[in-house]
């Protein structure tokens, strides 16, 4: 196969070479990740000062809060978490951390960034359309979100529900090619239990994404008929029940989260088992427990549905099941712990990424105990608590594990470092932070404060002292931590001029991936394919007189 | 500043509390233990020189008793959240005690209309007696709303074209005035550097008012769909009611007379008037 | 120019087909929610039964028939293509599943024509609402593997892509099967 130089369309414009289709996702997940936090921003304005002018937007009405919070939560899922995620790590790193040369159908690969990129413009363009972006909040609950005398937005309801439609099929598509390659074009000798653990994390998310999607995809075409030709599927007056569009939202909405924090899971044990120089401590476990993760997510969605109306018994299965769910988690957490033990370990900055996951993701977890029970939900649904809840899951899962997964990799992709002064001060400027933002909200949920709510002064019960000065300070925290975004842009763009040269393996690590050069060429691993000769995580094998055997390096006679 | 639940006013928040301090409790340990081990392994297996790392697979029984022991504890956790569980949401969703007095709410886009015992209306008030079980029939008008009562503990979602009923019964009404005096004496005492504080809305002496919230989405209007609940002695709640009475009274006698003297021009008194107003501002 | 991944086969599965059957299951989900959703729907609405009557059974039967029939010429194409190199005749078949295609939309078209102008819209009540849309969402799939069948007719005539006629022939089996549920369930279960 001739591997000839691309030209700018064949990298930029129009590529089929996989590094370039994810770098693609890569650049627009960062993008919205700035438009998203930007949302945020505004509407944390708005409640630290209400009614007052936001700097860089003006005045914060109802309406624009509303549609800041639902596209906060819409872009954040499925504009960052998932393309960053899945879709960049797992174009880049499939093909070079299983040995061949690309995805295999390259053409498939191009078409689902082209779906993407759709869906990105049409969900900026309900922004822009008469009536304003929707507002219902990313959960879309019909009636609300069916009529549009109820949710005043009767483009913006429709295009939004169309954006979120096509990033869905984007991701089906992409999901095929990953699934078939990881499945095929392994490298001799790859045996499915010597494939990376972010390897299986990512399609076993895939796996998840692709079962657990469909029934909302129905819900959505439903809906959108609701919306523009008057159907009833979901409004009672015309004979539907609204309560169907819930189990049909979470029935993917929960499995949702864990295809989001699956990969990170994933990026975790890749660095944490080079910087400590460890195998990893029960690869066989952790994956058969994602596999659980993956099976137990399908039954516990009614947990956002509590008193939603449903039949009380069922609400204590779901209860149930949601508890049990933390079961396997924690089986993965305390192999990724244990893993650390008899370590050599070594902080370089993905390391300090994943370390920070580990312990900021434990609040959340533990914090989604609370939730899981039906009892207490009561009292927590809707509440700022499970705002803070979910960031210190989505948090970590996203944007901690992301930055870790690229501090680790920009190496390989780029052929430099990233600056590690830089990244040092955005690291702290990040995890410092971001407690000081959500640490308030698990407060004033506890002191009982609802979330999507425009304006506080409005509930006496909720100025009292100390109240404000607390959403004041998490609006401040929110602020600073913005700021030090601009740091990890300037440290991303700046680091392929002024890195240091990483060679093919700066991190001294053990997968395929490192066997090519940095940046690969087109095509990866030149004219010879790799070979596979043992699992992925032989560090430290006792008799070697080297600290690592790489994959692909032949057993000495 | 380090906020805690709000007062405990109902037969079953006190339940709930329990619950959450014991959950609290139990997680804060887990945390806490875990965090001290992460950071122990982080410190003592740190790279040092000529210190090579150990070769453990974790696939071997005795090796996997690292997972499996404090998975144990962790599962004990569990089970005393589930069971325990259990039992408060039967209290609080699936009992229906004996309604000592019945009310429906009506959610719409932006407002709960609330019709008390004698037909009484009320916009964004509900009034209910102290230490008696009260029913609440709750239904929406249009979209997906849902009736919060952080002091209770209550919340249901409510829907459009269902009536669902829920139940509450608030602890005395000396517990419940004392617990808003509380609240009254925090204002009072706030620091001298606080400018965000705002005074509670005033209640008469036989009655102490609370918020309620919506809490679901319903459309522009969620953020200020803000409610109160007065809850009311004995004696102020028969107070309340003769004097609403009163004033439905006069009203049908006004338009009785009105229609009489076939004045066209005149409207019968605006619908105001028959909303309580009982000096509580939402 | 394909890359060498796309002829590596670590399961013994041709990389085509594997996608194909990975392609399925999103579909099968997607058919499923909806159906299963009307099925909720229908046990709480039994004077459906009422509005199914004036479904017409025997362009739905007739829609079956054309639809199993079809499948079984796409069989006869890929053994004419596959097994006897017979590339002409493989052509044939390809178009007589195509034709049986158009012939199931014409039918279709004529179904609906005839129910909106007895008033039986997609407003009309929930079940013509389940009944359009997932019928709708059948045929545009109908359409798509049509089209497919048809774009690629033209590529194996010549000994091209024969690989290609197995996949195309899963998914409209697949698109069969949907029809093979939803048929007895809209029009016969009364």
């Amino acid at each position: 196969m001739a591997h000839h130089e691309l030209t700018f369309s064949e990298k930029f414009l129009f590529p089929l070479d996989h590094k370039y289709v994810g770098l693609q996702y890569m650049w627009t997940a960062l993008f919205m990740a700035a438009v998203g936090g930007f949302m945020a921003y505004c509407f944390r304005m708005q409640l630290a000062f209400p009614g007052e002018s936001v700097p860089l937007w003006g005045v914060v009405t109802p309406q624009n809060y509303n549609a800041f919070i639902t596209n906060h939560g819409t872009i954040m899922i499925f504009w960052v978490a998932m393309p960053l995620l899945i879709a960049t790590f797992g174009n880049i790193m499939i093909p070079l951390m299983i040995g061949c040369d690309d995805m295999v159908f390259p053409k498939l690969n191009r078409l689902s960034y082209q779906v993407f990129f759709v869906s990105t413009v049409v969900l900026f363009a309900s922004y822009f359309v008469p009536g304003g972006g929707f507002g219902g909040s990313w959960t879309t609950y019909p009636p609300l979100s069916a009529r549009a005398e109820y949710s005043l937005t009767p483009l913006g309801s429709s295009m939004w529900l169309g954006a979120v439609a096509l990033e869905i099929v984007a991701f089906l598509i992409g999901g095929i090619n990953f699934l078939t390659t990881t499945m095929n074009a392994r490298a001799p000798g790859m045996k499915m239990l010597d494939i990376p653990v972010a390897i299986w994390m990512i399609n076993i998310a895939t796996v998840l994404f692709m079962f657990s999607v469909g029934p909302l995809v129905a819900g959505a075409i439903m809906l959108l008929l609701d919306q523009q030709l008057g159907t009833s599927f979901f409004v009672p007056s015309g004979g539907g029940d609204p309560v169907l569009f819930q189990h049909l939202f979470w029935f993917f909405g929960h499995p949702e989260v864990y295809i989001i924090l699956l990969p990170t899971m994933g990026f975790v044990a890749e660095i944490i088992t080079t910087f400590s120089r460890k195998k990893l401590f029960g690869y066989k476990t952790i994956i058969y427990t994602s596999f659980m993760v993956g099976i137990l997510s399908m039954v516990v969605w009614a947990h956002h549905q509590f008193i939603a109306g449903i039949d009380p018994r069922m609400a204590n299965i779901f209860s149930i099941t949601t508890i049990i769910i933390s079961i396997p988690l924690a089986i993965m957490f305390l192999a990724y712990i244990w893993t650390l033990l008899g370590g050599s370990i070594k902080f370089e900055l993905p390391m300090m990424w994943a370390v920070a996951f580990l312990l900021e993701f434990l609040i959340g977890g533990l914090t989604g105990l609370y939730l899981g029970s039906s009892a207490m939900d009561i009292y927590f649904h809707d509440n700022t608590f499970v705002v803070a809840h979910f960031h210190y899951t989505l948090m970590p899962a996203t944007f901690f594990g992301g930055f870790a997964a690229l501090y680790h990799w920009y190496p390989k992709i780029f052929g430099r470092k990233m600056l590690n002064g830089v990244g040092k001060i955005h690291f702290w400027g990040t995890v410092i932070p971001f407690n000081c933002i959500f640490i308030p909200l698990f407060l004033l949920g506890i002191a009982g404060q609802h979330r999507k709510i425009y304006d506080y002064t409005h509930f006496p019960d909720l100025m009292q002292s100390g109240f404000q000065d607390l959403r004041v300070f998490a609006t401040s925290s929110l602020v600073v931590m913005l700021c030090f975004q601009f740091l990890f842009l300037f440290n991303f763009v700046m680091g392929m001029r002024l890195g240091e040269v990483a060679g093919n393996n700066p991190w001294n690590s053990t997968t395929l991936e490192w066997a090519c050069p940095s940046p690969p060429p087109h095509g990866n691993f030149g004219e010879t394919l790799p070979t596979v000769y043992r699992g992925p995580y032989e560090y430290s094998v006792p008799g070697s007189d080297v600290d690592f055997l790489p994959q692909h390096i032949p057993a000495k006679a | 500043m380090w906020e805690t639940l709000p007062k405990s006013l109902s037969t079953f928040s006190g339940d709930i509390d329990h619950l959450f301090w014991g959950v609290t409790y139990l997680m804060g340990f887990s945390y806490v233990v875990s965090m001290l081990v992460i950071i122990y392994l982080l410190l003592a297996f740190r790279r040092k020189e000529g210190v090579k790392a150990q070769y453990i697979a974790g696939e071997s029984g005795k090796q996997l008793m690292l997972i499996y022991i404090p998975l144990a504890l962790f599962v004990c956790f569990d089970m005393y959240i589930d069971t325990t569980t259990a039992e408060v949401w039967h209290k609080a969703k699936m009992e229906l005690p004996a309604a000592d007095v019945k009310v429906r709410a009506v959610a719409q886009q932006w407002a709960w209309t609330f019709v008390q015992e004698g037909n009484i209306e009320t916009i964004n008030e509900l009034h209910v007696p102290a230490g008696q079980t009260v029913h609440v029939a709750m239904e929406s008008s249009d979209t997906l709303h849902s009736l919060s009562i952080p002091i209770f503990r209550f919340k249901q979602d409510v829907i459009p074209g269902r009536i669902i009923t829920g139940w509450f019964k608030s602890k005395s009404f000396a517990e419940i005035k004392a617990a808003k005096q509380s609240m009254i004496d925090r204002y009072n005492n706030r620091p001298a550097d606080d400018k965000f504080a705002r005074e509670l809305p005033t209640d008469d002496a036989e009655s102490a008012s609370f918020d309620i919230q919506c809490a679901e989405m319903c459309g522009v209007g969620h953020g200020i769909m803000a409610a109160r609940i007065v809850v009311h002695s004995e004696k102020g709640y028969a107070a309340w009611k003769a004097s609403e009475k009163a004033m439905i009274d006069e009203m049908q006698d006004d338009s009785a007379d009105a229609e009489e003297e076939a004045a066209p021009a005149e409207e019968a008194a605006p619908a105001e008037e028959t909303h309580g107003a009982h000096g509580t501002e939402g | 120019m394909k890359p060498i991944a796309t002829d590596r086969s670590a399961t013994g599965i041709p990389t085509g087909r594997l996608a194909m059957w990975m392609l399925l299951p999103g579909e099968i989900v997607i058919f499923g929610g909806l159906l299963a959703c009307y099925l909720v729907y229908r046990f709480h609405n039994p004077e459906w039964g009422v509005e199914s009557q004036h479904l017409n059974l025997y362009a739905g039967s007739l829609n079956a028939f054309i639809l199993l029939t079809s499948s079984l010429f796409i069989l006869l194409a890929q053994h004419a293509a596959e097994k006897e190199k017979d590339f002409e005749a493989a052509f044939k078949w390809m178009w007589a599943t195509v034709i049986c295609g158009v012939g199931y939309i014409s039918v279709k078209a004529y179904e609906y024509t005839h129910e909106i102008s007895e008033g039986f819209t997609i407003t009309a009540n929930v079940f013509w609402s389940f009944y359009y849309s997932a019928t709708a969402i059948h045929a545009a799939h109908v359409f798509a593997g049509g089209l497919a069948i048809a774009i690629l007719s033209f590529s194996v005539r010549q000994g091209k892509h024969i690989n290609r006629v197995e996949l195309t022939g899963i998914y409209w089996h697949f698109v069969d099967l949907v029809w093979i549920f939803l048929f007895p369930l809209l029009y016969i279960a009364g």
